[in-house]
């Protein structure tokens, strides 16, 4: 054979030996082979497991699929190219067959209020805004519009929120409507499809990654559903590449001791910050005087609320930027559950798009900045948001 | 510039505040971008700073992608995917956006896209299907329907078909309706669709751009007037190829235009030996004078370095009174030549569309269309065109 042949083949396509590699290879593969046509067929018709092209299944993606999916207690994940991927790829999945419609709660996550307002909605399926904390007016607003289905996060984005999940659950399953429940903010401390939830959805270029270098996102399900999304996943393609995969599974292998360590902080920043003359009121889910503190009781584990605070600086947008701009080891970022401390203000950044009166009604205002306690030592991050805070 | 130039050059970033160029485009992993001052954050994420805020929302590697390959296609703007099913939902809804939710679909698409027009059904999106070799046909549904978009493919998977896509650009738009067309077989190398009228192109990058068999990637692009719509539905709907994978891409379009002219020398030659082997049916190639399509494909096809038309590196060929059991020892005794799906890598690979790609249309539709048990599809590689031509010649053989 020529050079330019042999030089398109060897090497590859080689069969592991007894051996089996301690960590997942990085599939990049596009496509799988096999010894004969009547194989690929029979895996091609799902006789067979295995694996043909790469957006069907990819050994990589597959292994992140089934940590995550242990992680949750669901049968089955599906991993995607970013976390609004997730959202999208959970709705689609979640409306397959059902009524076009959506009760959505009123503080969510800045993109995927987008996705639902400036997407879905003008694609015709009907979304309604309802606060989830209020569980007369869900129940009223779930009994007028009949969803295919409901979307909400364990903790709300950025109020730190939390909805009886129970509860909902119930309302949900009095007319028949499906129950999404994003745990972008809570992993392992929340298990949602335990209390109910038909899926579960992750942004995990947050704390599952959580090293700051990689966009993707999950979506975990009991088998029921196991068909929808597998249906919609194929035909959006929303993959996560390998790399990637590789990349989110290394992390969850550290993610209990990064949480814990997350949490801890957030815990000791909220004491640490409580009372100081230059912030306004402070919002975390485990101070007491959380207007949900019950609902917090019965989601998460005593003491360990996540790793976010919401600060709300003295003198309004002027007093947040000077805080943030006084900031050197905490980074102003839009991001958050990196092992980085990670500032942010949401009424310019993450909840811009929302009138400054919607804003006001949520509890965005526009002294708050947004704290995504890293996992430095405590003592360090205390300094720099004390020194900055005198700044305000 | 030309595209063999622009594929080269066009993904290097020229920042003006440092004095150095990287001689290739950073694999820049960063899930998010910090900011000393918020202001400069809100400005970069409200469009009026130059910058990059969140890896969804646009980063430097997929950006040097996304420019190479506006470049090499004249398009406006190119938004980089994590499949080619995902450019095509993407490119699907920036055609649709505030027109009639109808799509005028060529009869033979890949079998993935017609379940993501079924899946857009629940939004309200209906399908009608016509001939696109067929004008009258096509030009029929155009003028009895209010079509929201026309969506077609430059050579149609797997029987090979050219429709003139240059008249159908015209009826189109003179029915005011965009045009939105798969090029994954034809590549900028061939073909820009643009250049005949195009709205919207979608490539699998998976394919020939990247080209080696290890990424799965897709690229929809447009012109200016959608552009904005387009990256917003990319932003929303979060269907990003991540920066491995455009760097992968990135690296492949830049040997592009030297793969197609060889793969499309090789199909020539594959194909023509076919055409003679009595133990091979019907051969679809665009370049073979019994080809229907012909004409159109000299038209619309450039010329490679030599000066010889390229019609394309896939052939699809029936095994002569073949079943599927023989069409399956045929494909098993292939020794060089790779069984799988995909297509437009370096290597040789064969696909049995009835079993796989085009499974999922039923066996009635299938024969309707002409996709029958001993079809075969053949991605002729870029290896050696007569080791290529030995190895499907004894595998016929081996059916004796």
């Amino acid at each position: 054979m020529k050079p330019q042949t042999t030089l398109v083949h060897a090497g590859d396509r080689q069969k592991l030996g007894k051996y089996t590699p301690v960590s997942t290879p990085i599939y990049a593969s596009s496509s799988f082979f096999y010894d004969t046509m009547e194989e690929l067929a029979d895996v091609f018709a799902d006789r067979l497991p295995g694996k043909t092209y790469a957006r069907m299944g990819n050994p990589s993606a597959s292994a992140l699929e089934d940590q995550v999916a242990t992680l949750e207690g669901a049968d089955l994940a599906y991993a995607t190219a970013s976390g609004m991927a997730a959202v999208h790829l959970a709705i689609m999945a979640g409306l397959l067959d059902r009524r076009q419609a959506i009760v959505a709660g009123n503080v969510l996550y800045g993109g995927s209020l987008e996705l639902l307002r400036s997407v879905l909605r003008p694609w015709g399926v009907e979304v309604r805004f309802c606060d989830f904390c209020d569980i007369d007016a869900l129940e009223a607003a779930v009994h007028e519009v009949r969803p295919g289905l409901l979307i909400m996060e364990t903790i709300s984005n950025p109020c730190l929120r939390v909805a009886d999940l129970e509860r909902v659950k119930e309302i949900a399953t009095d007319s028949d409507a499906l129950l999404l429940v994003d745990n972008t903010f809570t992993p392992l401390l929340a298990r949602p499809l335990e209390l109910g939830a038909d899926m579960v959805i992750h942004s995990a270029t947050k704390y599952l990654g959580g090293h700051g270098d990689v966009l993707a996102g999950v979506v975990a399900a009991p088998a029921e559903h196991g068909e929808a999304l597998r249906q919609a996943h194929r035909c959006l393609g929303g993959n996560l590449g390998p790399f990637e995969a590789f990349l989110v599974m290394r992390g969850v292998k550290t993610l209990p001791l990064r949480m814990r360590r997350h949490c801890v902080n957030a815990h000791m920043v909220f004491e640490g910050l409580s009372g100081h003359p230059a912030v306004e009121r402070l919002i975390y889910p485990a101070d007491p005087q959380h207007p949900d503190a019950d609902a917090v009781a019965k989601l998460l584990p005593p003491g360990l609320a996540g790793g976010t605070i919401g600060v709300d600086v003295r003198g309004g947008q002027e007093g947040a930027y000077a805080f943030l701009d006084r900031l050197r080891l905490v980074k102003t970022s839009a991001s958050l559950g990196d092992l980085t401390t990670l500032a942010l203000h949401p009424a310019s950044a993450t909840h811009r798009m929302l009138s400054a009166e919607a804003r006001a009604e949520l509890g965005i205002t526009d002294g708050l900045v947004r704290l995504a306690i890293g996992a430095e030592h405590v003592d360090d991050i205390l300094a720099d948001l004390r020194q900055a805070l005198e700044a305000a | 510039m030309k595209h063999q130039t622009a594929a080269i050059h066009a993904c290097m970033r020229e920042d003006a505040d440092v004095p150095f160029v990287p001689s290739a485009p950073p694999l820049e992993m960063a899930a998010s971008f910090h900011y000393r001052s918020a202001r400069d954050l809100t400005a970069v994420a409200n469009g009026e700073l130059d910058g990059f805020v969140y890896q969804r929302y646009g980063n430097p590697t997929s950006a040097a992608l996304q420019n190479q390959m506006a470049a090499i296609e004249s398009g406006a703007s190119a938004l980089a995917c994590s499949s080619g099913m995902a450019a095509m939902h993407v490119g699907l809804m920036t055609a649709l956006r505030d027109r009639p939710k109808l799509v005028l679909g060529a009869n033979v698409l890949f079998g993935q896209t017609f379940q993501l027009l079924q899946l857009m059904e629940q939004q309200g999106v209906v399908a009608r299907f016509a001939d696109p070799c067929d004008l009258e046909a096509f030009g029929s549904v155009l003028e009895n329907h209010e079509v929201g978009c026309v969506l077609l493919e430059t050579v149609s998977n797997p029987l090979l078909r050219v429709p003139p896509l240059d008249k159908i650009c015209e009826i189109a738009h003179g029915h005011g309706v965009p045009v939105v067309v798969d090029a994954t077989f034809t590549t900028p190398v061939l073909n820009r669709p643009f250049e005949v009228g195009a709205d919207v192109i979608i490539h699998s990058a998976t394919k020939y751009l990247a080209g080696h068999a290890d990424v799965l990637g897709g690229i929809s692009l447009c012109r200016a007037r959608d552009a904005e719509y387009m990256q917003e539905l990319g932003r929303h709907l979060g269907p990003n190829l991540g920066p491995f994978q455009c760097f992968l891409t990135s690296r492949g379009i830049k040997t592009l235009s030297m793969r197609m002219e060889e793969h499309c020398r090789n199909a020539l030659h594959v194909a023509r030996v076919l055409e003679r082997h009595p133990r091979v049916g019907q051969v679809h190639y665009p370049g073979l004078d019994s080809h229907p399509d012909r004409d159109v494909a000299d038209r619309l096809f450039d010329s490679d370095s030599l000066g010889r038309t390229m019609y394309g590196g896939m052939v699809s060929f029936e095994v002569r009174d073949a079943d599927q059991d023989q069409t399956f020892r045929f494909m098993n005794a292939l020794q060089l030549v790779v069984r799988t799906l995909s297509l437009g890598d370096v290597h040789s690979l064969i696909t049995h569309p009835a079993t796989t790609t085009h499974r999922n249309l039923g066996e009635h539709r299938r024969r309707k269309l002409g996709i029958h048990d001993n079809l075969v599809r053949f991605s002729v590689g870029i290896e050696d065109a007569d080791d290529i031509s030995q190895d499907i010649v004894q595998a016929l053989e081996s059916l004796d």
